[in-house]
């Protein structure tokens, strides 16, 4: 009878499960789908994506690049109507199409009223609008940096990022401007013009006369033996050409993307096209790299796809020829996978919708409810679970080097011990306990991403891949198990304030949140040590007083408090449930808050963000704790009475 | 018996334990929001390494020093009392006696540790390591005559020296201290020639602080060899010379030096950075040690240090001289009992391992009797 029940249970798992995915899928598929549909007229650039870029002293596709450029100026991945990749295309490309595109982010209002610009209610402007009020941006900018950074007003803060990112723009439309005609290249005089091959009133690039540097360089020569006054008026406009040509160099300094790698004595670099020709000058066969990109952009322009993908495919081959043996080019293929799936997205919505189910029908939750929960959570987790494995490979490290890492495997951890906790047969407890803190932390984890590319280089002093995992990855563990605690601390509250007397359901709650404080004080007592002792090898001392230490000193002392005060029997269940809820808090002040301090080895920058988050979730607790703590004060005084008058 | 019995109990306290964790939690938030306004050297002085903490100067509470060694002995006291012969409690045995070790230890340790660095341009070699944490007072008596008299030379930890303190050199000489700065600016026509002292606040950062002193000199036995108030300044980076009869006095006050049982010549430096970027990757330092029974290459780098004897040599970092020519600064900590947290964390750790096996155990026997 029992086997029947379950196999019964098992074929309606396997059916919702079935369900999701294809819910999922077809989610999936229909989002590429609506990209591709959005980029008829415009030609594919699929093949661009896999083009190798440095950056921030990693290699990249280009994808990735894009994808980081466009988050960093617009908070998106994408824009209305374009892929990251599509939209850098235009930009690199075409910049004068990409001009329009709504795409720098400015929440402060202030900073557009400032700029004499119509602010928008999207808060995204357009390269055309700002750039007209370019010299106040650098005015408002030049002021605020004559300050001390931790003196800048939100304003400043906004003026400054928005003087960083239109300078950045510029330099992506700027990748080749070396093809644009130059009026400081302009040759008045006919005669001239036909010795360089060019037609009457024709207005020359740097690229124009670059090709044709040996007219310059031999006329240069003769000039170099006369005196000024002796020159010719052909002579003087050569010369004048050769400064122009000097300066407008100068003025450019390796604009990003790094797209060309060299080997200079053995010295690996990686130039832009622009810095490229600045180096290698007008030999053609040096050029070679850059007159490959250069036909990439005509195909482009000229909308010929056949053309587009051939010259992406020679370049490609020009790039593996020249790099062979001497620099280690990675293979895409993984990270745009990892980049087009967007698997925390897709694992941040099944748990979303598995914790809000499980929290609109509330604890316990119906066996059907519960179900359907726990088949979002399993897809989610495998998505969550691969995208953790696909980094790690990317990387080549450890699953967690920084900030935003935490969240993301503490976010996998939890779920991890919520369902778990759903295999030891704790009745919806786990799915709660999983869905909640998944869906949370990938999100917070999210705000995070803002900052750039989260597959950033380690510093030197992280580069160890052993303290790295032994140290960081149980300390997150311990993060994990503590927070879970905190969060059945809550449902135990709430069921004690809002259900009938159910003592065993309350019991089971109850030995689930002594399990996860024991769980999180072990994994952080072991991961603190661990961290001792790796600051043992580094800095020559077990333990400083660093804030960061002070934090996960403070987790283990106040888990051993509750563990010994529940072993004691000084604190019940209620008073362990409050107990977990303060771990919870002092795990966030261990994990946010020392950052916020702004001192100490450990700490990682302030960020307003996280000053936010934490002070709203120190609030809310309070809040929760105080209403709590009346209510069932209320209950209890009410049931008192009842029995004295009985 | 029943005495001893009752103190046994009461120092086993579970009690106790509870109220010195909430202690402990209260001065580690305190301590911790204290670093953010002092620094962490004060932060140190006055929460983590006190035994009496002084609440608005008034109120006198058990510094952490106190609470952590009546917690040691709660511990011990535990551990002897309820789980040593139990097998099912002997992994929290162990993890009280490795937390009781780690305790005990690091209260040694904190008497035992002294920090410095050392900083070597490729090819420079030293003995000598810099605490620029601590200061002290070098005195140096050049006697008048070579034949008879040496030469002598004093070094005194400015932390020990108070107004009102004589210092005596074995001829005669004595220095008598008038007054003590912890930090402050100096006035006069140059550094090795200040009229005046002034008193500055004490920094929370220990390394911006530059100490001053305000003595004179004498000499035994000759009453009216007494030299007028002197003033010596940290931050003169040379010694000020005085006659006093026919000896030439030297004194300068200057960072404590530390004398390394090794003398380390910095053979070169490396430096990798990130492609692209000017953010290292990795930086090294290839040195030659040599000591009594050591003579040859090391590397030094990140997470890999150099240890001898009681002493450890860390890569902290590098700089960069105008010549474009790196110097390596080495950390350099003395710790006799640095054993003491591995030994600690290990059994902690045994002991959190046994106690889950035993566990573990347990409730599969309990499941498999449940089944039969």
């Amino acid at each position: 009878m029992l086997t029947e029940e379950r196999g019964k249970s098992m074929n309606k798992i396997l059916r919702t499960l079935l369900l999701i995915t294809f819910f999922t899928s077809f989610l999936f598929i229909n989002n590429t789908q609506a990209s591709k549909k959005r980029s008829s007229g415009f030609l594919s650039v699929k093949k661009l994506e896999r083009i190798i870029v440095l950056e921030a002293g990693r290699k990249k596709p280009l994808e990735t690049f894009a994808r980081n450029k466009l988050l960093q100026f617009s908070g998106k991945q994408r824009i209305k109507g374009f892929s990251a990749i599509q939209w850098l295309s235009r930009v690199i490309f075409d910049p004068a199409s990409a001009d329009n595109d709504l795409i720098f982010l400015i929440n402060n209002p202030e900073v557009a009223d400032a700029l004499s610009i119509k602010s928008r209610s999207k808060r995204r402007y357009c390269f055309a609008e700002l750039f007209p009020a370019w010299e106040k941006i650098v005015d408002h900018s030049r002021k605020a940096y004559a300050k001390d950074p931790s003196n800048w007003s939100s304003f400043e803060k906004e003026m400054i990022q928005t003087y960083r990112n239109i300078e950045e723009y510029q330099s992506l439309r700027s990748v080749f401007s070396f093809l644009s005609p130059n009026p400081h290249f302009t040759i008045s005089d006919s005669s001239l013009s036909a010795r360089f091959g060019f037609k009457p009133d024709y207005v020359p690039s740097f690229f124009d006369l670059l090709s044709r540097s040996e007219i310059i360089v031999e006329n240069m020569k003769a000039i170099q033996q006369k005196e000024i006054n002796d020159l010719s008026h052909d002579e003087i406009s050569v010369l004048r050409l050769a400064q122009n040509m000097f300066e407008l160099e100068k003025s450019i300094d390796n604009p990003s993307p790094h797209i060309i790698p060299v080997t200079k004595d053995g010295i690996e670099n990686w130039l832009s096209p622009w810095e490229y020709l600045k180096q290698f000058k007008s030999s053609s066969v040096n050029n070679k790299p850059v007159l490959m990109l250069i036909s990439i952009r005509e195909a482009y322009l000229a909308r010929n796809q056949a053309l587009f993908d051939k010259s992406i495919d020679e370049y490609q081959k020009v790039i593996a020829e020249y790099v062979r043996d001497k620099i280690s080019v990675p293979e895409p293929g993984l990270e745009l996978l990892y980049n087009k799936t967007n698997p925390f997205f897709w694992s941040k919505i099944l748990y979303g919708l598995a914790a809000l189910l499980s929290l609109l029908t509330a604890a316990p939750i119906t066996r059907k409810t519960f179900m359907v929960s726990l088949c979002l959570i399993i897809p989610g987790f495998i998505f969550h679970t691969a995208a953790i494995i696909a980094r790690m490979i990317i990387m080549s490290h450890p699953p967690v080097t920084n900030l935003y890492e935490t969240f993301i495997f503490t976010a996998w951890a939890s779920v991890l011990l919520g369902l778990i906790l759903e295999l030891m047969k704790v009745r919806s407890l786990g799915v709660l306990t999983a869905s909640l803190t998944g869906f949370l932390f990938i999100h917070i984890a999210g705000k995070y991403a803002l900052d750039g590319d989260t597959l950033g280089m380690l510093a030197a002093i992280l580069d160890s891949s052993f303290w790295l995992t032994t140290h960081i990855v149980t300390i997150s563990l311990g993060y994990a198990g503590c927070i879970g605690a905190g969060l059945l601390g809550h449902v135990y509250l709430i069921y004690q304030m809002t259900k009938a007397d159910n003592s065993r359901y309350e019991e089971q709650i109850s030995r689930s949140v002594y399990g996860f404080i024991a769980f999180g004080f072990v994994f952080t007592i072991i991961g603190t040590i661990f961290g001792g002792l790796w600051a043992d090898q580094a800095w020559g001392r077990f333990w400083g007083w660093d804030p960061k230490e002070n934090g996960a000193l403070l987790i283990i002392l106040w888990c051993l408090i509750i563990l010994h005060a529940k072993s004691g029997g000084f604190i019940k269940n209620t008073g362990m449930a409050v107990g977990s809820i303060i771990t919870t808090v002092l795990v966030m002040c261990a994990w946010i808050g020392v950052n916020l301090l702004g001192i100490g080895l450990h700490a990682y920058g302030f960020t307003s963000l996280g000053a936010w988050y934490l002070i709203s979730f120190i609030l809310f607790e309070l809040i929760f704790l105080s209403v709590t703590g009346y209510i069932l004060a209320s209950k209890k005084n009410k049931s008192s009475l009842v029995q004295k008058s009985t | 018996m029943d005495y001893i019995k009752k103190t046994l109990l009461f120092l086993s306290s579970l009690k106790i334990t509870l109220i010195c964790l909430l202690f402990l939690c209260i001065f580690v938030i305190w301590g911790t929001f204290y670093q953010v306004e002092y620094g962490i050297h004060a932060a140190q002085e006055r929460f983590f390494s006190s035994w009496i903490l002084m609440i608005n100067n008034f109120f006198p509470v058990p510094g952490v020093k106190t609470i952590l060694t009546l917690l040691s002995i709660n511990l011990l006291f535990t551990g002897l009392r309820s789980y040593l012969f139990r097998l099912e409690k002997f992994g929290i045995f162990l993890m009280h006696a490795g937390s009781a070790v780690l305790l005990i230890g690091s209260g040694i340790s904190s008497f035992l540790v002294s920090e410095s660095s050392l900083s070597l341009a490729e090819g420079d070699q030293s003995s000598v390591a810099i605490d620029f944490a601590n200061w002290e007072l070098m005195s140096f008596v050049n006697k008048s005559n070579k034949n008879t008299d040496k030469n002598e030379t004093f070094k005194t930890e400015f932390s020990v020296i108070k107004p009102g303190n004589i210092l005596k050199f074995k001829n005669g000489t004595n220095i008598h201290i008038k007054k003590v700065y912890k930090n402050c600016d100096a006035f006069g026509a140059s550094l090795t020639d200040i009229d005046s002292l002034q008193s500055k606040p004490v920094s929370k950062n220990r390394l911006e602080n530059i100490p001053g002193i305000i003595l004179s000199l004498s000499k035994k036995g000759v009453s009216d060899l007494r030299t007028p108030n002197i003033s010596l300044y940290g931050g003169a980076g040379m010694p000020t010379t005085f006659l006093l009869g026919k000896d030439t006095i030297s004194l300068s006050i200057q960072p404590k030096q530390v004398k390394l049982p090794v003398s380390i010549r910095l053979v070169n430096f490396l430096k990798e950075n990130h492609p692209g970027t000017n953010e290292a990757k990795s930086y090294e330092s290839h040195i030659h040690a040599n000591g009594p029974d050591l003579d040859r290459k090391i590397i030094i780098s990140m997470n890999k240090p150099f240890r001898y004897q009681s002493f450890t040599f860390y890569q902290s970092g590098y700089t960069q001289n105008e010549n474009g020519q790196y110097i390596s600064s080495l950390s350099v900590i003395e710790n006799p009992a640095r054993f003491v947290p591995y030994l600690a964390g290990l059994t902690i750790m045994i002991g959190l391992s046994f106690h889950f096996i035993v566990k573990f155990i347990y409730a599969y026997r309990r499941t498999r009797q449940k089944h039969e």
